[in-house]
């Protein structure tokens, strides 16, 4: 009887796994849903970020597929571009839906302009 | 006045046909012997050659103790070449010690040393085994089991060095009589040693007794053998000393005027007259006005001349190369004969052409190391410092076709940012809010 009841455990064990990732999903999906439902400033700052990723992850191929990375300095330059103002993105994110004690949003959208320029110009000085 | 000036160009020429070859160091001669062991007069033919080689000859006769032999007068060398015959006794070798030789040896002079198994010459045993040269102690003599051994006979072909004696149709001769007792030496592998003429496949060293071991067995014994020392004077051991002698001097002589002319240096002396690199084009700045950085093209040339026993001529030779070392060479090219040189005809001028530097800055050498057996050695280097790139004399981005697309993706995220901002300004924060600014509104 006892190698029967094992073999019944076992499916129902993964089953439990693949339910409960479903659901994890389904939920982080949902709460990022109506995260962004009626918040048309987090959209831009999502889709902004898609784009970011999309050029990083082209300038990246760009790199394997003419096997050369020649003006490395130009490669790192586009590409700390994309990184850094992906991180100062996130961070702008962070500030709209968990407002930090003492800095109002304005503030830190400020911050956020301010950082991005320096990041900029940085990056332009870089690849000469 | 015509007239007058063609018979000063007839004696000219004829006084430069009958000097026979002369030496590119010198002519003063020390020939050093024993009344003991041989008569000098068996070898008068030999010594004709040497007077006909314009060598200015003294002989040292060493049976009375009393006579001493000196080879420098305070530091000054006071002979350019020094010929050794056998020496018996005692007194000799404190005259003569080994280290004294290697002393006139690393000075410049040029040894012509002389074995005979009979007579052990100790200092001159010990001379040229500090030399790599081992010749077969006392009592050894070499035989053939195919010849006689009071006749020994030595082909051209066991002739090992092309320079040293060159088969050319002017010599008949295709063997060479070594008479009796000769002893064979073996050879250290040193590079400064010239293998010259090597002992038969069939031949041996023996002693009186017959359980001796043997010294050499075929053809690893030599007869003749040459050293040049990394200062180009040179030394020669011939195991012989009937070679030289009357009785076999005819049939031995192109050999034995072949070896004097190599040892006492009237041939294949070599040197460099001017060694010079400079930036290509039409400019040919040089180093002092403009130094180098890594990837200008550059030109190596280098002047080789050769005594060809009156006077220099150019050497010309297709294997001369050039290296540029950072440790390791980072080129090597052979260079190409461009013909005697402008500045100075007597000498052959050898360039590599244009060439790049690598791309790699510090201090490099510039070399021709040129080291042939039986030729003098050439090695010319000049260090000199290959700077790298100014920061302004990197190519700018925008130069460079790859780095258009990460100038490009810096330019998009630069522009996105802006439209993000005005974006961002300009909406509200929700949708609830919009709609009651519209409604507000309307």
């Amino acid at each position: 009887m006892a190698p029967v009841m094992q073999k019944k455990k076992n499916p129902v064990q993964k089953d439990d796994i693949k339910k409960d990732f479903a659901e994890a999903i389904n939920l982080a999906l949902t709460s990022y849903k109506n995260q962004i439902k009626n918040n048309r400033k987090l959209r831009l700052i999502d889709i902004f970020a898609a784009m970011l990723v999309f050029i990083g992850i082209f300038q990246t191929a760009f790199v394997g597929i003419i096997q050369d990375n020649y003006p490395f300095n130009a490669f790192l330059a586009g590409f700390i571009i994309c990184v850094g103002q992906f991180v100062l993105l996130m961070c702008l994110r962070l500030q709209l839906t968990h407002p930090f004690e003492g800095i109002s949003k304005s503030k830190a959208f400020g911050e956020f302009v301010i950082a991005s320029l320096i990041l900029h110009f940085t990056c332009l000085h870089f690849i000469n | 006045m015509l007239g007058l000036r063609y018979i000063q160009l007839l004696l000219v020429l004829v006084c430069s046909i009958l000097a026979a070859a002369k030496s590119a160091v010198g002519s003063r001669t020390l020939v050093v012997f024993d009344d003991r062991v041989d008569d000098l007069s068996t070898y008068s033919e030999f010594f004709n050659l040497l007077k006909d080689h314009e060598f200015d000859v003294t002989t040292l006769e060493l049976s009375d103790k009393s006579t001493k032999i000196n080879l420098f007068e305070r530091d000054t060398r006071l002979y350019d070449h020094l010929i050794l015959f056998p020496v018996k006794g005692k007194h000799y070798s404190k005259q003569l010690a080994a280290k004294k030789l290697i002393r006139f040896n690393e000075d410049g002079g040029n040894v012509l040393a002389l074995t005979v198994p009979q007579v052990s010459s100790d200092p001159i045993h010990l001379y040229l085994n500090q030399l790599g040269i081992y010749p077969s102690p006392r009592t050894q003599s070499l035989h053939d089991l195919f010849q006689d051994s009071t006749d020994l006979l030595f082909s051209v072909e066991q002739l090992e060095n092309e320079i040293v004696y060159s088969n050319s149709n002017e010599k008949q001769q295709d063997s060479f009589n070594f008479g009796e007792s000769v002893s064979a030496a073996l050879l250290d592998n040193r590079e400064q040693i010239v293998p010259i003429l090597q002992a038969s496949k069939t031949s041996f060293t023996s002693g009186n007794k017959s359980r001796e071991a043997s010294w050499t067995d075929g053809s690893q014994g030599y007869v003749v053998a040459g050293f040049q020392n990394l200062k180009n004077a040179r030394s020669t051991w011939i195991g012989s000393v009937q070679f030289l002698s009357n009785k076999h001097f005819k049939q031995n002589q192109d050999l034995i005027n072949e070896l004097i002319s190599w040892t006492l240096q009237e041939k294949a002396v070599i040197k460099a007259t001017e060694v010079n690199h400079r930036h290509s084009g039409d400019n040919q700045t040089s180093y002092d006005e403009l130094p180098y950085k890594v990837t200008d093209n550059v030109t190596y040339t280098v002047s080789l001349t050769q005594w060809d026993g009156q006077k220099w001529v150019p050497y010309v030779s297709d294997d001369v190369q050039f290296e540029l070392r950072q440790i390791d060479p980072y080129y090597r090219i052979t260079m190409i004969p461009q013909g005697p040189s402008p500045q100075d005809p007597t000498s052959e001028l050898y360039s590599t052409g244009s060439f790049k530097l690598p791309n790699r800055h510090g201090m490099f050498t510039f070399v021709t190391d040129y080291k042939r057996s039986g030729l003098s050695y050439v090695h010319e280097a000049d260090v000199k410092a290959i700077r790298h790139l100014a920061n302004d004399e990197y190519p700018r981005s925008y130069e460079i076709s790859n780095a258009w697309v990460y100038l490009a993706s810096i330019a998009t995220v630069i522009i996105s940012f802006i439209a993000f901002v005005l974006f961002f300004i300009s909406t509200p924060a929700s949708l609830s809010e919009g709609v009651s600014t519209e409604k507000k509104t309307n």
